[in-house]
């Protein structure tokens, strides 16, 4: 009996669907085969509580608590003489990385702007780019290479992409 | 790059960085002061020449994978620095203020050196109405007669970090801008150049939220 429910738990963790969750139907046929009082079932349950739908790249939860962190800078100030990033240019981070994650353009890195705000780079070969998102709410990106002229620009909410685009064609070129 | 200048930056680090040593320099070598030559003793204020090299300090994690200065840590207006020329010397700039913690001390005798022309600085761009001029100007002080300042001009007048928090909302978006292409232009020469940086930084800053990705 208790072999039995060892394979059912088994079967069912191997049927989750392609985007890495179970489906509901799948829960249920589980749930009407457990036996309580057995400690194997609350390890499946906390399976499958560990399994979050997978709605972007790996590289956005990182990117993203790693801004949410810029929030909490103790002494950023005192150290710097620049203000640590706020929650307006935290928002707007947060939103340029969503969107990059739509076409998986992962940073090199994320860190808090001299000119207060935050800073989202990238960096391939001998080429840079960055989309810096300022406390007073303004946006701007700019890039340079070696080979090419430097460019900035403003960039607004609805050019997110255009702007993520822009800088993965950059950061591709030779 | 001048090997000299290498060297020395690394001998003052190594022998300086540790607190007992800098202790024992601070108050028998200098006399709780700063080296001799360093000060001002009444010398005038000089135009930095363009091909004077001036010396910034720099933090190893505002170095990106390739050795080059993050544009995001390019501080400006009114950073300080040191002009090489009248006999200025690239380690200078690591030396501590008078009164300066123990702790605070050592930490900026192992920063980096980041040098650059002053042809190099020197940075003209237009952003609607503003005009803004960024060029290192000589302003000595009492215990560093080789100081300078990354200043910036807008329209011909001087724009200091205090008047620019009291531009209007339009004014200081131009003016990030401007300081957005400054600091851009400024990273890219860098990167065009192979006598940027020496030695390699030692320590990171402290203020956090610097790691790659």
């Amino acid at each position: 009996m208790m072999l039995d429910s060892i394979s059912t738990e088994v079967r069912s963790v191997e049927s989750f669907d392609s985007t890495g969750v179970a489906t509901l139907e799948m829960r249920e046929r589980a749930k009407s085969k457990r036996m309580p009082f057995q400690p194997l079932f609350d390890r499946f349950d906390s399976m499958t509580t560990l399994v979050t739908p997978n709605e972007g790249p790996p590289w956005l939860s990182k990117c993203l608590q790693e801004v949410t962190e810029l929030g909490s800078l103790s002494d950023y100030e005192a150290t710097t003489g620049v203000a640590a990033p706020n929650q307006v240019s935290i928002r707007n981070a947060r939103s340029i990385l969503s969107v990059l994650a739509k076409i998986d353009l992962c940073p090199s890195r994320i860190g808090p702007s001299s000119d207060e705000g935050i800073c989202i780079s990238f960096n391939s070969r001998d080429r840079y780019a960055d989309i810096e998102s300022f406390n007073s709410g303004d946006i701007m990106a700019a890039s340079y290479s070696a080979n090419s002229d430097t460019e900035v620009w403003r960039v607004c909410e609805a050019e997110f992409l255009r702007t993520g685009r822009k800088i993965s064609r950059f950061l591709g070129e030779s | 790059m001048d090997g000299l200048a290498k060297l020395q930056c690394k001998l003052v680090q190594s022998c300086f960085a540790r607190p007992r040593v800098y202790r024992f320099a601070a108050a028998f070598i200098w006399f709780g002061d700063r080296p001799n030559g360093m000060k001002s003793k009444g010398r005038p204020t000089i135009p930095v020449g363009p091909d004077e090299f001036l010396y910034f300090r720099w933090f190893r994690d505002h170095v990106e994978g390739n050795n080059l200065p993050r544009p995001d840590q390019i501080s400006v207006p009114d950073q300080s620095a040191n002009r090489s020329g009248l006999g200025g010397r690239c380690w200078y700039v690591l030396i501590p203020e008078m009164g300066s913690s123990v702790e605070a001390a050592t930490k900026r005798l192992c920063m980096g050196v980041l040098q650059i022309r002053d042809r190099d600085l020197e940075y003209q761009v237009v952003v609607k109405d503003s005009a803004l001029h960024f060029k290192a100007i000589h302003d000595p002080v009492d215990c560093n007669y080789f100081h300078c300042e990354l200043r910036v001009f807008r329209n011909g007048a001087r724009l200091s970090r205090d008047d620019a928090e009291q531009l209007r909302r339009e004014e200081k978006s131009d003016f990030k801008e401007g300081k957005k292409w400054f600091r851009t232009e400024m990273a890219k020469r860098l990167s065009n150049t192979t006598e940027r940086l020496f030695p390699i930084p030692a320590i990171i800053s402290t203020a956090g939220g610097n790691k790659p990705i």
